[in-house]
């Protein structure tokens, strides 16, 4: 893996990309700080206004690893912990169940695959999310969205298609995968097929329950929703009035409009 | 033709609740264009309909609602982008801009320009819409842009296209934020503004498709639903 990765033991004025070997990093991590002051990192006791803001006002994720402005990644990126893109990074980036963020500055030509996913610099590659997807107004996505929630803010640059993901076909989505994951722990284990087998079923628990859940109410389809929708406390209201608006001004519109119908050939 | 489709109840809602989370009411229009084209194209699930405007919120959410799959490819700021970029290659080649016969052909650079941008199979699509962008084209690119969209539709779907009667004072980004309203947004446009094309001209451009409607507003914005 070659980017950096956060230490959680470093003193809260300490950049990432700083090592245990001052004089290397010492002529960077100022041009960093002056460049780019969400790289600052504000450790755990640290109070919560000083949490760090990226580019376009989105909180910057504290525990995050991060490819930091002027690294350049070639390969695949899979993990655990959140990821903070600045740079650019060139492959795959495969990680379940994180977010991650591209900030401003940051270009990805790769695909995504994440439980978030958060861009405000460019991406070429199909980004797919397990719950959601935000393109800032400086964000510019050229491939395929799939996730369950879909946020697109005005001004950016979105070309590809999108598939918001319904709650029947991310629970077979999930089987798929646990089923897979369980399938690959065991054949790695072949002398520990016995332990290997109540691992699964660990497995199989929590996935039944968790797939219980949006097969109980499938049709909330909360992905057409944004944060902005969500939001709005009249939410049963609107789309009422919303539609008597145009109904009305249908009426009018009518009187307005010439309708003219022709056949080409 | 020309039934309004029954909006889905359930996920569909979410659609029509976009509408007022982003409608002002002043830029609220009503768009009959809108409306027989979604009846037009019916209810099948995951029917495909490609944007070629700008992106939005609204609109994805009217459409993934609706169960169809949206296709976004904002074709004048790829126009743009495209002709930015050709001009630093120049640049960056020792041709300068006034050596017009070492520029590719208009009608070259138009070809190449939709072969990277509208790169889909043969009647990929159920629908098409083009927002403020037919009359912001030239015509070379228009020409190819029309045919390659007669070819992108499947028989029997539609293309919604907006046309000016007047030459406009803004250039507009569309939202749809119902199955019978758009909300269209002042901003600057990417490219400048081409010609007003009589109606005769935009019939001829689009031949290939078996029938047109048209909706004249008193904005004197025509929208223009082409049958294929």
């Amino acid at each position: 893996m070659a980017w950096f990765k956060q230490n959680e033991q470093k003193s809260p004025a300490s950049s990432e990309s700083q090592t245990s070997t001052p004089p290397a990093a010492v002529p960077a991590a100022p041009v960093q700080a002056a460049v780019a002051p969400v790289e600052q990192w504000n450790g755990p006791a640290s109070p919560a206004p000083a949490v760090p803001v990226a580019a376009a006002g989105v909180p910057a994720v504290s525990t995050a690893s991060r490819v930091s402005r002027g690294i350049t990644v070639r390969g695949e990126i899979s993990g655990r912990e959140d990821l903070s893109i600045d740079g650019e990074v060139e492959g795959t980036l495969r990680l379940a169940g994180v977010r991650v963020i591209v900030g401003a500055s940051g270009r990805v030509r790769a695909g995504i695959s994440a439980r978030e996913i958060v861009v405000h610099g460019e991406v070429r590659g199909d980004v797919q999310a397990e719950e959601r997807i935000e393109i800032g107004r400086t964000g510019k996505v050229k491939g395929n969205a799939t996730a369950k929630r879909i946020a697109i803010e005005d001004g950016a640059v979105f070309n590809g298609t999108v598939e918001v993901l319904r709650a029947d076909m991310v629970a077979r989505s999930n089987d798929a995968s646990r089923a897979a994951r369980a399938g690959a722990r065991a054949d790695a284990r072949p002398d520990a097929r016995a332990e290997a087998k109540p691992d699964a079923k660990a497995d199989a628990k929590p996935e039944t329950k968790a797939d219980a859940k949006p097969e109980t109410k499938p049709e909330t389809r909360m992905g057409q929703q944004t944060a902005q929708q969500t939001a709005q406390p009249a939410a049963p209201a609107a789309p009422a009035s919303a539609s008597a608006a145009p109904k009305d001004a249908d009426k009018s519109w009518r009187d307005e409009t010439a309708i003219a119908s022709d056949s080409v050939n | 033709m020309g039934l309004l489709p029954k909006l889905r109840t359930g996920n569909g809602g979410a659609g029509a609740a976009a509408a007022p989370a982003h409608a002002n009411g002043e830029n609220l229009r009503p768009s009959n264009g809108l409306k027989e084209f979604l009846g037009h194209l019916g209810m099948p699930d995951n029917a495909r309909v490609l944007d070629l405007g700008p992106v939005s919120q609204a609109t994805v959410d009217f459409f993934t609602g609706q169960r169809y799959r949206i296709y976004s490819e904002d074709l004048l700021r790829a126009w743009q982008d495209f002709l930015a970029a050709e001009l630093a290659a120049l640049m960056a080649a020792g041709v300068g801009e006034k050596k017009e016969a070492e520029r590719p052909a208009p009608s070259e650079r138009a070809s190449r320009f939709l072969d990277a941008q509208l790169d889909y199979p043969e009647e990929s699509f159920h629908g098409v819409l083009a927002w403020d962008l037919i009359d912001y084209l030239p015509p070379e690119l228009v020409q190819l842009l029309v045919a390659r969209l007669h070819r992108l539709v499947r028989p029997g779907g539609a293309a919604l296209a907006i046309f000016h009667n007047r030459i406009p004072e803004r250039f507009h980004r569309y939202r749809v934020l119902n199955a019978a309203a758009v909300e269209y947004l002042p901003c600057a446009a990417p490219v400048p503004y081409g010609r007003v094309l009589p109606n005769r001209e935009i019939l001829n451009l689009f031949s290939k498709f078996r029938s047109s409607k048209s909706f004249v507003g008193r904005d004197q914005i025509r929208e223009v639903l082409f049958t294929r």
